[in-house]
């Protein structure tokens, strides 16, 4: 009863089960004023939505948007006895200011339930903080050289400076100074990565203390931390660019005497000193000033015909297999570079500008990718003699700039020497084969959406009819197949009843048989034994209808025909018959068979046969 | 194997339709159709080639082509790769409606053609009304991707063939008992069965369900089979919407969209496909 009476309960209480209003969207801000650097929080919160699509947060000027990650929280209310349920969807954010003024989030349109809802829109006003022109932090870029060409690779290092914070009680050492640089709200630029590195433990926080004179022309002491970046390639020229670059570092203001859970002061278990924490810090954004490193390009003056971007110092050497071809057949060109330089970046000497190359060979226009194994690149690319003349793969120049000695370099690979023989049959695909099949690093297109394909043209196809409308064939088919089967299916129970039914057999050869005895018996010179032949004829073919026993009486035949419900009037037809032979038979040899008697014989046969008994 | 292989092959041969083939339009002779169909190609092509000079005139010549390719089909032509052609002389004219009605009436025949499906993709993609496809139907869809992914035709045809192999491989087993007949027969059973099902729903869903387009722009979806009645949505449907004829009640569509909402447009604001 009581267990009835909790599900009642509960059924009442989802009858009355209320939903708040229907598809709402709201925004909540964390705050509504911030220091440049502050991290902010932006929460867009759809309310008891069927569906809806994820919101698109807008770009801010002056800001950077980070997040759009998701969340759902269902709560229910109990008022005066009405439940109330809720579901919350929440996208949050985090805008963090790059510059003072003011941030405004303009209303961002969800679309919910298939209706397009707005959320409202917000004003942020962000300050910059007091301490930014303390010289508390800056940034700075470090490397080997000032200058490099594009197409190098330099190590840079960019170096977070930071002062150590002091006050009467404590001075923050290194690691409590990198713990308030915030890099998850920084901008880093190419030094992402680097960072990802240092925080996974691939590589090792390196800091050291510097002196730094501040504006004022004092020397001051700074933690610098470093963040490494090696063979970086520019990738223009001018200032070295690695993007953009904000650090922020929360910059501590008051420090106070950590207490425990009964407002004891915490002391070190060492040393009994009082253990201080940050109480109060700013956030302090600094950025990267103009880069003093230049990225200058190659020159143009002298550059030769066949340079290809390759800056560095190469040798190079060609390899050729097999050598022993004929007309067409493809050769594999093996192209090796190595040295020092950025690989990633050299690409094979451009083979379908080189006449010496062509005019014997055929090469292919399209671009390679090579293979770095250590030191050295290697490009393998098909050719094919194009004539039986040819008996070397001529030299091949591969053509790179030196920028230590500041001018380009071509290096030479050897002739290879190849025996060409003419062939008659035309090895075009054979060529295509071994080029398609072999090819690395083949180019990866991707189709475009837009616009649609071309028209069909070919008449025959376009103007085929193609309605979909069954014929007579068709139906002749549909009908034959059953009927096919049904005819064998006959004609196979029909062989295999004539194979194995042998009372079958004995009924449809009965009444031959019983003529042609009758026959037989009706040329007969000895009359009597003519009449018996014949009353054997018709008791034999009795006998064979009803498939028994040979060897009948006239009474037993006679009998089989009254059982088989052969009608009255041919069982006395056929008894009379048997009667009269009889009696032929026993009247002795001189006695007349009348001439009608094999005649009657084969009439009652065939009446009998009527009966189908 | 070999023998098996033209059985098949012969099977095939026999169960094409008498009907299909290179059969020509009555109205049309083949001189008729073919020089039809290269007015309406070179049409297209002069479209094409003042469309970035001349967009009015572009408009005109593909209006042109499609002209030439709609008397091609009203003689009588019933042509997968004719719809597909007639569909992209009307995209280019920038007729979104026709445009996808006809490259459905062309995936009727030929549904796995990569050229349509891509050209049918971007007239939707074009279409400014983006009505999703409820759930059970695409899950309709997926299940069975063979029946809505192969043109009725081919189905038939492969279902004839199973047929008359089913009834060949019951006669062998009758006369030859001594092999196996009964496994390749059962799934010849089956796929016979599988695809009379098929077809017999198609061709009694055609028979009884009709599909179209939205073929003007802004129709306003009404409650019922008059002006006088209210709007349905309160968005008005775009040119190029599909939807499904539930009713045709004198000038009025009762039409289902894709989602399962319905409501009631004028007939001349659609085509029928």
């Amino acid at each position: 009863m009581r267990r009835t009476a909790y599900i009642l309960v509960a059924l009442a209480a989802a009858t009355t089960c209320a939903s708040a209003r229907a598809g709402d969207v709201a925004l909540e801000v964390s705050t509504r004023e911030a220091y440049v650097g502050e991290p902010i929080t932006v929460q867009i919160q759809i309310i008891n939505a069927g569906g809806h699509d994820a919101p698109q947060f807008p770009e801010i000027a002056g800001a950077t948007v980070r997040g759009g990650r998701s969340g759902t929280n269902e709560s229910m209310s109990w008022v005066n006895g009405r439940m109330t349920r809720q579901t919350t969807v929440t996208y949050s954010y985090t805008i963090i200011p790059r510059q003072p003024g003011t941030i405004q989030i303009p209303a961002i349109p969800v679309r919910v339930d298939g209706k397009v809802l707005s959320t409202a829109p917000a004003l942020i006003s962000v300050v910059a903080s007091d301490m930014d022109d303390l010289d508390l932090a800056f940034l700075e870029l470090a490397a080997s050289r000032d200058s490099i060409y594009l197409g190098e690779a330099l190590d840079v290092n960019l170096e977070v400076w930071v002062r150590p914070y002091r006050d009467r009680n404590v001075r923050l050492d290194a690691q409590d100074m990198l713990s308030r640089v915030q890099f998850s709200v920084s901008e880093l630029g190419v030094f992402r990565e680097t960072l990802v590195q240092l925080q996974n433990g691939l590589l090792r926080w390196q800091y050291r203390e510097d002196v730094r004179e501040d504006s004022e022309g004092t020397p001051r002491a700074y933690f610098v931390y470093l963040l490494p970046l090696a063979d970086f390639v520019p990738t223009r020229t001018g200032p070295l660019d690695v993007g953009e670059l904000n650090v922020v570092v929360s910059y501590p203001v008051r420090t106070d005497v950590e207490r425990d859970l009964f407002g004891r002061p915490r002391r070190d278990f060492i040393t009994g000193r009082p253990v201080y924490t940050v109480a109060k810090a700013r956030p302090i954004t600094v950025s990267l000033g103009e880069s003093i490193i230049t990225v200058k390009a190659v020159p143009t003056e002298n550059r030769p015909r066949l340079f290809n971007g390759a800056v560095g110092r190469y040798d190079f050497a060609a390899t050729a297999s097999p050598t022993d071809v004929r007309v067409r057949e493809p050769i594999d060109l093996t192209l090796t570079i190595s040295g020092r330089g950025v690989l990633d970046r050299v690409g094979p000497p451009p083979l379908a500008q080189m006449e010496e190359l062509t005019s014997g060979f055929r090469v292919p226009e399209t671009s390679i990718a090579g293979s770095i194994q250590g030191d050295r690149k290697q490009f393998t690319v098909k050719i094919a003699a194009k004539h039986a003349d040819v008996d070397e793969i001529p030299a091949i120049p591969f053509v790179y700039f030196d920028p230590q000695s500041e001018e380009y370099v071509t290096r030479w690979s050897d002739p290879i020497p190849i025996e060409v023989t003419a062939s008659e049959e035309v090895l075009l695909a054979q060529y295509a084969e071994a080029e398609n099949g072999t090819r690395t690093g083949a180019t990866r297109l991707t189709q475009t959406a837009a616009g649609i394909r071309a028209n069909y043209a070919d008449m025959d196809e376009v103007l085929a009819q193609q309605a979909f409308a069954p014929g007579w064939g068709t139906a002749a088919l549909l009908t034959a197949s059953p009927l096919a089967f049904v005819a064998c299916t006959l004609i196979r129970r029909h062989s295999d009843r004539v194979r194995y039914d042998r009372g079958y057999v004995r009924r449809r050869k009965a009444c031959s048989t019983a003529l042609a005895a009758i026959r037989t018996a009706a040329r007969q010179a000895d009359h009597a034994n003519s009449a018996s032949q014949i009353a054997t004829a018709v008791i034999g073919y009795v006998a064979d209808r009803c498939n028994a026993p040979g060897g009948l009486t006239r009474t037993e035949a006679v009998e089989r025909l009254t059982q088989r419900g052969v009608g009255a009037k041919r069982v006395q037809a056929a008894e009379a018959l048997l009667e009269r032979c009889e009696g032929l038979q026993y009247a002795g040899t001189n006695t007349d068979v009348p001439a009608d008697l094999a005649t009657q014989a084969e009439r009652c046969i065939r009446e009998l046969e009527r009966e189908r008994f | 194997m070999r023998i098996a292989g033209a059985v098949i092959a012969v099977l095939l041969v026999l169960s094409v339709p008498p009907s299909t083939g290179s059969v020509f339009a009555a109205e049309l002779s083949r001189q008729e159709s073919v020089g039809l169909l290269n007015d309406g190609l070179r049409a297209f092509d002069r479209g094409t080639a003042l469309a970035k000079q001349s967009p009015g005139e572009a408009a005109a010549a593909f209006a042109e082509a499609a002209a030439k390719f709609q008397q091609i089909v009203d003689a009588g032509v019933e042509n997968g790769r004719l719809y597909y052609n007639l569909g992209n002389a009307h995209l280019k004219s920038g007729r979104i409606g026709p445009a996808i009605a006809n490259y459905l009436r062309a995936a009727a025949f030929m549904p796995q053609d990569t050229r349509l499906q891509e050209n049918l993709a971007y007239a939707r993609l074009l279409c400014q009304c983006d009505i999703r496809e409820s759930g059970e139907r695409a899950a309709t869809r997926t299940v069975f991707f063979w029946h809505y992914g192969t043109p009725l035709s081919l189905r038939f045809r492969l279902g004839l063939a199973t047929y008359v192999l089913f009834w060949l491989l019951l006669i062998g087993r009758t006369l030859i008992g001594r092999i196996r007949w009964g496994y390749p027969a059962a799934v010849c059973l089956v796929l016979w069965l599988a695809l009379g099902v098929s077809v017999g729903v198609e061709l009694r869903h055609s028979a009884t369900h009709q599909d179209g387009v939205i073929t003007t722009p802004d129709v306003v979806v009404r409650k019922g089979n008059g002006l006088d009645y209210a709007p349905q949505f309160e968005e008005t449907l775009a040119e190029g919407v599909e939807f499904e004829v539930v009713e045709e009640r004198g000038a009025w569509l009762h039409i289902q969209l894709a989602d399962g909402k319905d409501g009631w447009v004028q007939r001349k604001e659609a085509e029928i496909i």
